[in-house]
């Protein structure tokens, strides 16, 4: 099975809100996946869909192959998740939390929970009541909770959510693990453009329950309408693309423009500079950050917009 | 499923609030036993039986099945069965999903390979056996003090709290009535829990539950008292609460029991029911 998660038409309307809105997305196996958008896109009511915590209004989830809505104990046997804030009976050590929470599925020997609790740096506080965890020991007890008998899909939800940068540096290596050690597919919903950008392989970003773009990181960075030019002569070249009007000079240094272009295609900007007498010697494709893209996919899509 | 029933009981029994109910059942026996033992109170009861019955006792019958009988099935322990014990059971009832909505442990756990009916069914059913425990630790721990300071021995029981009659049981007897007694009491006991159950399950709201199933329970007793309503006097669970009581009649009045169970036992299926629907279909947002 290629396809670990399935997301089809996924709707959920909350009276007259409407949370998530047809959204289709699909999980390759082995993918880290990053699911990005602000708070109140609709990421959280897509995951609780997904695990059947929330029931959809309309369309279908599917995890490794099975609807989780039909054959939920299929769907999720080997899926872990972190839904939101990680949530454990307090009065419980972190063992007994794992040990009861995970038996509720096929059950897990002290060796799995202990051998979990070491990969998140909780074993040394196994014994203690969760009550006398910190915000982040929580965090990490959920992670733990997630990956307890290795699953084939792991859905992390914030999961870095009131860690200290080291703790999250932590976390990011763990998500990397999960994927190129130990073979896992994570699906991530973060707004932490930074972390989503480091460890993802594709993105999907929703806003307003609707999916605004999708594809492979290295791809929507390098698709950005951004370029940098390079010409025998600036003032011409400038002049010439005010002529154009379908793109606009950012800045300019020595031989070099940087163009910002507005609904044109790279090639026709280059045919127009040659026609204009400007030789073009380089088209360089200018690698956005995720930050600079997620912004002007936001501002775009409140605009009313769709790239 | 058993699986989930041991878990449920065993999150129970790391909560202080699940021994109140056993430690207050606890301190009623032993004050019982004190005021028996040394209060004079065994004179004053044997007495009132014997003005009240025109009978004359010779001895003591106060022993561990009369204990138990004071404890659970008689006069005196209408309090307890009226409100003690509805209030501990829907303690645990009432919570039962309300708490971990409020913790947002139900989203950890619904988001596992567990079926809501599976999470639903267990935590009935360790609650029921919440409810048992408490209703036969009353008997049990009242039959075993009643042992160490009063020795064994034959029951005499005033009847059923509606119908006075004086009656003398063998041990054995005694003992096989005061089983069924406190059995029948689980039976009203459920019926409460439930509708802290169903409350729990549809609003949420763990003080809402425990409030509402006593106020509910009180209201009943209200209505049932009021002679204009006694049409629907027998369809009030608070009717047959005290059904236990009736099994110190002789002979047992079986129709009227079987009418108080199966009037029982319709609002626990009808409130499991509603409450599983409603349960089932609810979104997990916490």
């Amino acid at each position: 099975m290629d396809e670990l998660v399935v997301c089809s038409d996924l709707t959920k309307r909350f009276r007259r809100v409407t949370a998530v809105d047809g959204l289709d997305l699909t999980v390759g196996k082995g993918e880290v996946f990053g699911f990005l958008g602000p708070n109140g896109a609709g990421k959280s009511t897509t995951l609780r869909m997904m695990v059947g915590l929330v029931r959809p209004t309309r369309g279908t989830v599917k995890l490794l192959g099975h609807n989780v809505w039909k054959n939920r104990r299929a769907a999720l046997k080997k899926t872990g998740a972190l839904i939101e804030e990680p949530a454990f009976y307090k009065y419980l050590s972190g063992r007994d939390n794992l040990r009861i929470i995970s038996s509720t599925g096929d059950g897990r020997s002290r060796k799995d929970i202990d051998e979990v609790l070491d990969t998140v740096g909780l074993l040394d506080r196994a014994r203690d009541k969760v009550k006398s965890y910190s915000h982040g020991m929580r965090q990490r007890l959920g992670i733990a909770l997630a990956i307890v008998g290795k699953p084939d899909l792991v859905l992390l939800d914030e999961p870095t959510n009131g860690l200290d940068p080291e703790g999250m540096k932590q976390v990011r290596d763990l998500i990397r693990r999960l994927s190129t050690d130990l073979g896992m597919t994570v699906f991530l919903s973060s707004h932490l453009l930074h972390e989503v950008e480091q460890i993802c392989t594709r993105v999907a970003v929703i806003n307003k329950g609707k999916v605004i773009e999708s594809g492979k990181v290295k791809d929507l960075l390098a698709s950005a309408d951004s370029y940098e030019i390079r010409v025998d002569s600036t003032e011409k070249a400038a002049a010439a693309i005010e002529r154009f009007g379908k793109a606009s000079v950012g800045s300019v240094s020595g031989s070099r423009l940087l163009v910002e272009l507005a609904g044109a295609d790279v090639s026709e900007l280059n045919r127009f500079l040659v026609e204009n007498g400007v030789a073009v010697s380089a088209l360089i494709p200018q690698k956005r950050s995720l930050e600079e893209l997620y912004m002007k996919l936001m501002q775009d899509s409140n605009n009313g917009r769709q790239q | 499923m058993i699986r989930l029933i041991r878990i449920e009981l065993f999150k129970m029994s790391k909560r202080p609030r699940s021994y109140l109910g056993f430690a207050a059942f606890l301190v009623i026996n032993i004050l019982f036993m004190l005021g028996l033992k040394y209060g004079g109170l065994d004179r004053e009861v044997m007495g009132s039986i014997g003005n009240g019955g025109g009978v004359s006792v010779i001895g003591s019958p106060v022993n561990a099945e009369f204990m138990t009988w004071m404890a659970g099935a008689s006069p005196l322990a209408v309090p307890i069965l009226t409100m003690f014990m509805p209030f501990f059971v829907c303690l645990i009832f009432g919570e039962i999903f309300a708490g971990e909505n409020a913790e947002g442990t139900v989203r950890t756990v619904l988001s596992r390979p567990i079926t809501r009916w599976e999470f639903f069914t267990a935590k009935f059913a360790a609650s029921a056996i919440y409810a048992a425990g408490l209703v036969f630790f009353l008997g049990i721990s009242a039959y075993i003090i009643g042992i160490i300071f009063f020795g064994r021995g034959g029951l005499l029981t005033t009847g059923s709290l509606d119908k006075l009659v004086i009656t003398w049981y063998g041990e054995r007897e005694g003992l096989a009535r005061l089983a069924l007694s406190y059995l029948l009491t689980f039976m009203g006991m459920m019926t409460v829990g439930m509708v802290a159950f169903f409350i729990s399950a549809w609003l949420n709201n763990t003080m809402g539950a425990i409030g509402g199933a006593i106020m509910l329970l009180f209201a009943m007793f209200i209505v049932g008292a009021i002679p204009w309503f006694k049409p629907i006097k027998d369809y009030l669970f608070g009717t047959h609460l005290l059904v236990g009581t009736k099994v110190f009649l002789d002979p047992i009045p079986w129709p009227e029991i079987s009418t108080s169970l199966i009037c029982l036992g319709a609002y626990i299926a009808g409130l499991f029911i509603i409450s599983m629907l409603i349960f089932s279909r609810k979104d997990v947002l916490a």
